[in-house]
């Protein structure tokens, strides 16, 4: 009975519910400084584990469990099979980095077409505002045709992980949308 | 049956590898490594700045990428070492970094646990698989023979795979939701999908192999699932605490490690050959560590169980347990360019000595670091032309540690020689010094072998009357021949004093090698059952017959060998049984001798041949007896200091 009731408890407050999220994108986009400014809520310290950079909080009554595992690998991406019980990805994608923009975009792509994500929600952080020349929130958004997605809820946020600017508001949105769709 | 001491094969493999460190060795281009070094950074690319120099780069990668294994590449915090090798312009510094593992195990999972124990191997995620693509090309090269063929690319895709899974088994986070963690088949089904994917790509046929492949993934799940892969910490960057036994070796002895294996003539399990432990580099590791800790003041690891008694014995000099004296060893003993140098070294101030780990990556030049003073050599006591050189010996704590003093220092203070600070001292009137790990090694007293009388001994006439000489017998290993060091104490009582605590430390921290003689082959030596049964002469002559060699190579014969664990008490037992049970062995073998001849006189080559093998396995039975017998007695007289009670 305890444990009916508790977890009804956790699907309507979402107490302790415990999510997988991705960060990916190219290299240099600020991936890793963006998991660390993820941070706002209460840190879970954890053991590390080799390996990937996976970082664990507490936020708005979730428990997130956040991986960054990067972007464009020199296999081909089959590792992404590992995408299963994934709640969604953040992608970071370096507003400076005019050239490669299609590049991201064609991973982001590929990526989403996997089948164990299609579920997933999707924040988009167009990252580095703070340098000189960066695309604004929409450019990049055109960049990555993010109109094409359908049946997902997704979302771009201007951010400066240097900074901290954008990120509190990205994982705010991607928070809720989680909350909604999935709890 | 004549022993010449000439035809004695020797002791299986050990380990005993002595690594030598000096001080005057030095690095004439050191500033401009140092310059290398300033000038880069995680997110610089060294390539850029060195492009245009090849040897001399490679060396600089060589020597970064062997500070980084050190830990002491000090331009990057520690933690960013992963990151800064697999960035994408120091592709070289990283393919420095992964020769350094060599030679990498035979299972993809403990080459990526080598990996992990030799560096804090926490990155961002291309950085890792830029190393992860590295030591897959490293190990398909060390390893060409697999069901993976050449293709590097699968490899890698395993290897990160293994990666994912470890994260996923043992992050706390998902630790009390199991549901969450892959299953054995996710990750099965995940990688193979992931491998036919990447084969068809490479147009590649892996389905032939794919049972061996579902075994193996199904293998490292299974180990994975058990055990974490390690996550080296900078405290523990000198000292080895991998449940998997990684090799940090730093030698390219894969030749060897193949050997071994190879060497097992058919009689391993799919097992081994799927996941061969890598333990019997454990050894290895250790006294190659030992050198370099001992050199760079860090804590050299434990070569033995410690016991409650140990703590008072192992500074009580003058007992098994610890002895350090002031005595002579002969020039032959010791490296040529030991002496060559020694001028050199005596004026050259004590700098630290990075060139001189370079010296260890190169297979030539360990071979010039010992004389390679063979048992057939007449021993320097016997002439009365032998040079000898002063040295402060310690033994201690299973290891040998050797001063040279500097010619100019006359008075030697007594010191216990037991603490960090005599040993500091030691090393500052030493012009160079270095550490033998005593696995295996063998002392024993001239004067107990050679009795030449009253007059002869005074054939050195400069040397005192009844001076004591013993010997010190490190057996071929797969780093060099068999070594042999002389030495020459003021009495024959001091020369028993080191030998018994020589033989006493071997004897504790050598396994006792009973794998070796219960193992049985398939091949016919010449005394298999069916000889002596049915096989009639033309059978016999068509028979082959295999050049009898101890079954178990060089180093698998210590596969077991996880030898920090075995009590004194225990290693004791383990002796008087072994050396009992060898003792039956070596009857039966001779019982058959007569047997043997009466077969195979029918045709003298193969006569020759089974004679032969009966000779070679007498001799390494006999050897191996006499040894572990050594070992017991040591043992045996020093447990009589050890306390009733204990």
């Amino acid at each position: 009975m305890g444990n009916i009731f508790s977890s009804m408890f956790d699907k309507l407050w979402g107490s302790n519910k415990e999510l997988r999220i991705l960060i990916l994108g190219l290299d240099g986009a600020g991936k890793t400084t963006i998991l660390y400014r993820l941070q706002i809520g209460e840190v879970v310290t954890t053991k590390p584990t080799i390996g990937f950079n996976v970082e664990t909080l507490s936020y708005k009554n979730l428990k997130l469990n956040v991986w960054d595992l990067g972007g464009q690998t020199s296999i081909r991406p089959y590792w992404r099979c590992y995408y299963a019980d994934t709640a969604a990805v953040i992608f970071v994608v370096d507003s400076t980095d005019k050239d490669r923009m299609s590049t991201a975009s064609k991973e982001l792509h590929l990526m989403l077409q996997e089948e164990e994500l299609q579920d997933a929600a999707l924040l988009v952080f167009a990252n580095k505002q703070d340098q000189p020349g960066a695309l604004s929130a929409s450019e990049v958004s055109k960049e990555l045709n993010l109109v094409e997605l359908k049946d997902r809820s997704w979302s771009i946020v201007a951010s400066s992980a240097i900074k901290g600017e954008g990120i509190t508001e990205g994982l705010d949105w991607l928070v809720d949308v989680i909350k909604e769709e999935q709890l | 049956m004549p022993v010449g001491e000439q035809d004695l094969l020797q002791s299986p493999g050990m380990i005993n590898m002595c690594e030598f460190l000096q001080d005057d060795e030095v690095v004439d281009d050191e500033k401009s490594v140092v310059h290398v070094a300033t000038t880069i950074s995680a997110e610089t690319s060294v390539e850029s700045v060195e492009s245009n120099q090849s040897k001399k780069a490679d060396q600089r990668y060589r020597h970064i990428a062997l500070d980084i294994l050190e830990g002491t590449f000090i331009e990057i915090p520690y933690k960013e070492y992963a990151n800064f090798l697999g960035s994408e312009g120091n592709h070289r510094i990283l393919t420095e970094f992964i020769k350094l593992l060599d030679p990498l195990p035979l299972s993809l999972l403990e080459a990526l646990s080598n990996l992990s124990n030799s560096i804090y191997f926490i990155a961002e995620a291309q950085n890792i698989d830029r190393t992860l693509e590295c030591l897959s090309k490293e190990w398909i090269q060390c390893h060409p023979d697999t069901h993976w063929k050449s293709s590097y690319k699968l490899c890698h895709i395993v290897l990160f795979s293994l990666l994912i899974l470890n994260s996923d088994l043992h992050n706390d986070f998902q630790i009390d939701h199991k549901k969450t963690k892959f299953s054995m088949v996710a990750f099965i089904n995940n990688t193979l999908r992931a491998l036919r994917e990447e084969s068809e790509y490479e147009e590649l046929e892996i389905c032939a192999g794919e049972h061996l492949i579902i075994d193996e993934l199904s293998e490292y799940y299974k180990l994975l699932n058990e055990t974490p892969l390690p996550l080296l910490t900078e405290s523990e960057t000198s000292i080895a605490t991998s449940e998997y036994e990684p090799s940090l070796n730093r030698f390219s002895t894969l030749g060897s490690r193949e050997y071994s294996i190879s060497n097992l003539r058919g009689m391993a399990s799919s097992s081994t050959t799927l996941y061969p432990r890598d333990n019997q580099n454990s050894i290895r590791e250790v006294s190659a560590k030992s050198n370099r800790n001992f050199h760079n003041n860090k804590p050299m690891q434990t070569l033995y169980c410690k016991e409650p008694f140990d703590d008072d014995l192992v500074s009580d000099s003058g007992s098994s347990w610890f002895v350090d004296g002031l005595v002579s060893i002969s020039k032959k003993s010791l490296p040529n360019r030991f002496f060559k140098r020694d001028r050199d070294q005596e004026t050259t101030p004590k700098v630290h000595s990075k060139r001189s780990f370079f010296g260890w990556l190169k297979p030539s030049k360990s071979k010039t670091f010992i004389d390679h003073t063979s048992r057939t050599t007449s021993l320097s006591y016997l002439s009365k032309d032998s040079e000898w050189d002063r040295v402060k010996v310690q033994i201690r704590e299973g290891r040998m540690l050797i001063f040279k003093i500097k010619q100019n220092v006359k008075d030697i203070h007594q010191s216990n020689g037991t603490n960090s600070t005599a040993i500091d001292y030691y090393k500052e009137i030493s012009s160079s010094y270095f550490a033998y790990s005593l696995f295996e090694a063998e002392a024993q007293v001239v004067q107990d072998n050679i009795i030449i009388g009253c007059e002869a001994v005074n054939i050195n006439k400069n040397a005192k009357k009844k001076k004591g000489n013993f010997t010190v017998i490190f057996p071929e290993d797969i780093n060099g021949p068999e070594t042999v060091l002389e030495f020459q104490t003021k009495d024959i009582a001091e020369s028993h004093k080191f030998t018994q605590c020589i033989n006493f430390w071997a004897g504790r921290i050598s396994p006792v090698p009973m794998t070796q003689f219960e193992l049985v082959s398939n091949e016919e030596y010449g005394w298999s059952d069916k000889v002596f049964t049915d096989l009639t002469c033309f059978d016999l002559k068509q028979t082959t017959i295999s050049e009898w060699k101890p079954l178990l190579g060089l180093e698998l014969l210590y596969e077991d060998s996880k030898d920090m664990e075995t009590k004194l008490k225990d290693r004791l037992e383990e002796l008087m049984d072994f050396t009992k049970q060898l003792g039956v062995w070596i009857d039966r073998h001779n019982e058959i001798k007569d047997k043997l001849v009466e077969i195979w006189s029918f045709d003298e080559n193969c006569f020759e041949v089974v004679m032969n093998n009966w000779n070679s396995k007498y001799l390494y039975m006999n050897t191996q007896y006499k040894k572990r017998l050594t070992y017991l007695e040591a043992l045996q007289k020093a447990m009589e200091s050890v306390p009733l009670d204990i």
